[in-house]
């Protein structure tokens, strides 16, 4: 392809008025409610506080480099649809519970939210407009950004999108249509498993705990077991749930399921060459079936070794995108109207989104800049996004060394983050906890 | 910089209560931070089912040997007394469908719903003998299979509501009284219309009348324990 070819086809795509929502997306729309809010947060914490003012700036500032950002959701006649936001993205204040505001259908709202407070930058992301990888994407070229509006001069961008080059095509694509292969038959369907048997918040409560630990040390401990950091601590997140199960009572153990099952989200841009920016991620779900007994620590870490091995495979990683391609694509399903569809839409992603599923852990990776961007930025936090059905969730996101590890819940009792940093402390890590704002509402007797 | 003496792990400063356990922070790191307990394997789970199984078998045996010794003891008794077996029909037709009742839950224990699809038949064709027995067919299909129904509808459907919402403690015992009340009104309105000939209810009013309150009552007593519980109360974590 020639390159006029290709800059007149950004240029093309910077000029779109509206695009569809990726596979991944559209299923969220229908399910968008102040329980499922869909949203995740990125933030930075910067070793000096935040200047809004220079925050401001450099977010109207970005906005032009990611225009599949700069849209609002919109309900179409089959499918919803993101449409350009000409309105100027701002900066909001802190909330106490982070992730809960809801983005809305038919408004003039982005689709996500900045956020400072203190030291902190936070980018709250729904998914349907992206993934992890491309709210860090975002989130690295707003640092850098703020910086450079703050007088720093930056010569060496690394990866990082400067505000000065033009999107590629690539961005703005479906992955998951580009890899699409017809003649692949579906994954196997997993039954329902183990759901904390806790009553939800009221609606809006998001309570969120961060452990930072030395990425070093974590890493130590894995290589112990022979296992990478993911796998060392989903199976320390598995074991937190196979110790609760044995230790409710048998009233309470009878109306649970003896599985347990967590969703770890994989980059599929590893697998697959691809730049797009939009959702381009799977899930491998690694199970532990608790009919066949307690499982040590050493047979959790061999089971979940394999088992992510055995599903991360892009043979495994076709058939689950074969299966939610050919639903999109299927021309009776195409032709229902959307106000007919979004019911179904909801019913089938809490029978096969939510009920196979204990919990998620999302682990982004280890992030890294170029070295000036270490002298400004002290750690980044990553928080999952609220469900009520996976009433805990775990993510994962590792900066110069410090591993940031947060557990969110929509439940009162904080049992699952007691018993996983109380293994990590166990085994002679060091673990410092914080607390979201909002943490320590209604626990005003303890406080006293 | 502040501890939590329980969990281990190092707490923001000025906090004074750990998020994870509510436990008062301490301005040292613990020095004993136990390992976390290795779970017990599973030898005790295993010695412990095998007792149960044991003494299922043993309370079979023993209910085998009851109902066997009652067939022939009723039978002989018969057999010396009236000369004949006809006259034990309805005692030993009974043993025979308790002895099939209760096997079939020690068996299908664990599996409700197979107990459920023997004993329920099997139901039916005891009432339908006990009628058979009496000369002609005069109750069995008018008041003895709709009222075998109705038991049978409500089991699944007390089931299947406990279920979906999940209900714990006293919540089943007001769905079980509710399932009792509205039971007896069918059967009210069964017999009523087998005695008189008109669908009438009567007695089965009375019974809801005392139900009612009571499970209100029993709400009531589940709320306040349910309030009251913590979890580390139940986990001694």
């Amino acid at each position: 392809m020639k390159k006029t070819d290709i800059l007149n086809k950004n240029k093309i795509e910077k000029n779109r008025y509206w695009y569809k929502l990726d596979n991944a997306a559209r299923v969220f729309p229908a399910i968008l409610s102040k329980r499922y809010t869909s949203m995740f947060r990125l933030a930075v914490i910067m070793k000096s506080p935040v200047r809004i003012a220079a925050l401001q700036f450099a977010l109207e500032n970005i906005m032009e480099r990611f225009p599949y950002f700069k849209v609002k959701l919109k309900k179409g006649l089959f499918w919803n649809y993101l449409e350009t936001n000409t309105k100027a993205p701002e900066v909001y204040r802190e909330l106490k519970n982070p992730c809960m505001e809801v983005p809305g259908k038919n408004s003039n709202k982005y689709l996500f939210f900045i956020r400072a407070y203190n030291n902190r930058i936070s980018c709250e992301f729904s998914h349907i407009l992206t993934d992890g990888y491309g709210a860090l994407m975002f989130l690295k070229a707003l640092s850098a950004e703020y910086l450079k509006a703050t007088g720093v001069k930056i010569e060496d961008y690394g990866d990082i999108f400067r505000t000065d080059s033009l999107p590629h095509a690539e961005e703005y694509e479906d992955g998951f249509k580009r890899y699409f292969t017809e003649k692949v038959p579906a994954p196997k369907e997993s039954c329902k498993a183990f759901h904390l048997p806790f009553n939800l918040f009221p609606k809006g409560i998001y309570k969120v705990i961060t452990g930072l630990v030395s990425t070093e040390d974590i890493l130590k401990k894995a290589t112990k077991y022979k296992a990478s950091l993911t796998e060392f601590l989903l199976s320390v997140y598995i074991n937190s749930f196979q110790i609760l199960f044995h230790n409710l009572s048998s009233e309470e153990k009878k109306h649970c399921k003896e599985i347990l099952r967590i969703l770890v989200p994989v980059n599929l841009r590893k697998l697959y060459e691809t730049r797009s920016m939009r959702n381009f991620f799977l899930t491998v779900s690694p199970e532990l079936d608790l009919r066949l007994g307690k499982y040590t620590f050493d047979e959790i870490i061999k089971k979940m070794h394999h088992s992510i091995k055995i599903e991360v495979d892009s043979k495994h990683i076709n058939q689950q995108i074969s299966k939610n391609i050919k639903r999109e694509i299927n021309p009776f399903i195409r032709i229902i109207p959307l106000v007919l569809k979004n019911p179904v839409l909801s019913f089938l992603f809490m029978l096969k989104g939510n009920n196979p599923f204990t919990s998620s852990f999302s682990n982004l990776g280890n992030i890294v800049l170029p070295d000036l961007f270490y002298r400004y930025i002290e750690r980044f936090d990553f928080i999952p996004p609220p469900g009520p059905a996976a009433k805990v969730n775990l993510s994962a996101v590792s900066f110069n060394n410090v591993l940031s590890l947060s557990l969110g819940r929509v439940i009162d009792e904080p049992v699952i983050e007691q018993l996983f940093f109380r293994q990590l402390a166990g085994m002679g890590i060091n673990v410092k906890i914080h607390a979201n704002i909002g943490y320590w509402e209604n626990l005003n007797a303890l406080l006293s | 910089m502040p501890y939590c003496p329980e969990c281990g792990v190092e707490l923001e400063q000025f906090i004074k209560i750990c998020p994870l356990c509510y436990s008062k922070s301490v301005n040292e790191k613990p020095s004993n931070i136990r390992n976390y307990p290795v779970l017990e394997t599973d030898e005790e789970d295993i010695k412990d089912k095998k007792s149960r199984q044991k003494l299922r078998r043993l309370f079979f045996d023993i209910i085998n040997l009851l109902a066997i010794l009652s067939i022939i003891s009723i039978i002989l008794t018969e057999l010396f007394v009236n000369h004949n077996i006809y006259s034990s029909r309805y005692a030993v037709t009974s043993i025979i469908y308790s002895w099939i009742c209760i096997s079939s839950l020690l068996a299908f224990f664990k599996a409700p719903y197979v107990a459920g699809s023997i004993i329920v038949p099997i139901s039916a064709v005891f009432l339908a003998l006990l009628d058979f027995f009496s000369g002609k067919m005069e109750w069995f299909f008018i008041l003895g299979l709709p009222i075998l129904g109705v038991i049978a509808f409500l089991y699944i459907l007390t089931e299947i509501i406990i279920k979906v919402l999940h209900l714990r403690g006293l919540y089943v015992a007001c769905i079980i009284l509710l399932s009792i009340s509205v039971f007896c009104c069918t059967a009210n309105l069964f017999i009523s219309k087998y005695l008189y000939d008109i669908f009438y209810i009567d007695w089965s009013l009375i019974v809801m009348v005392g139900v009612i309150p009571l499970i209100i009552i029993l709400i009531f007593i589940q709320r306040r324990i349910s309030n009251e519980i913590r979890m580390n109360k139940i986990f001694h974590i």
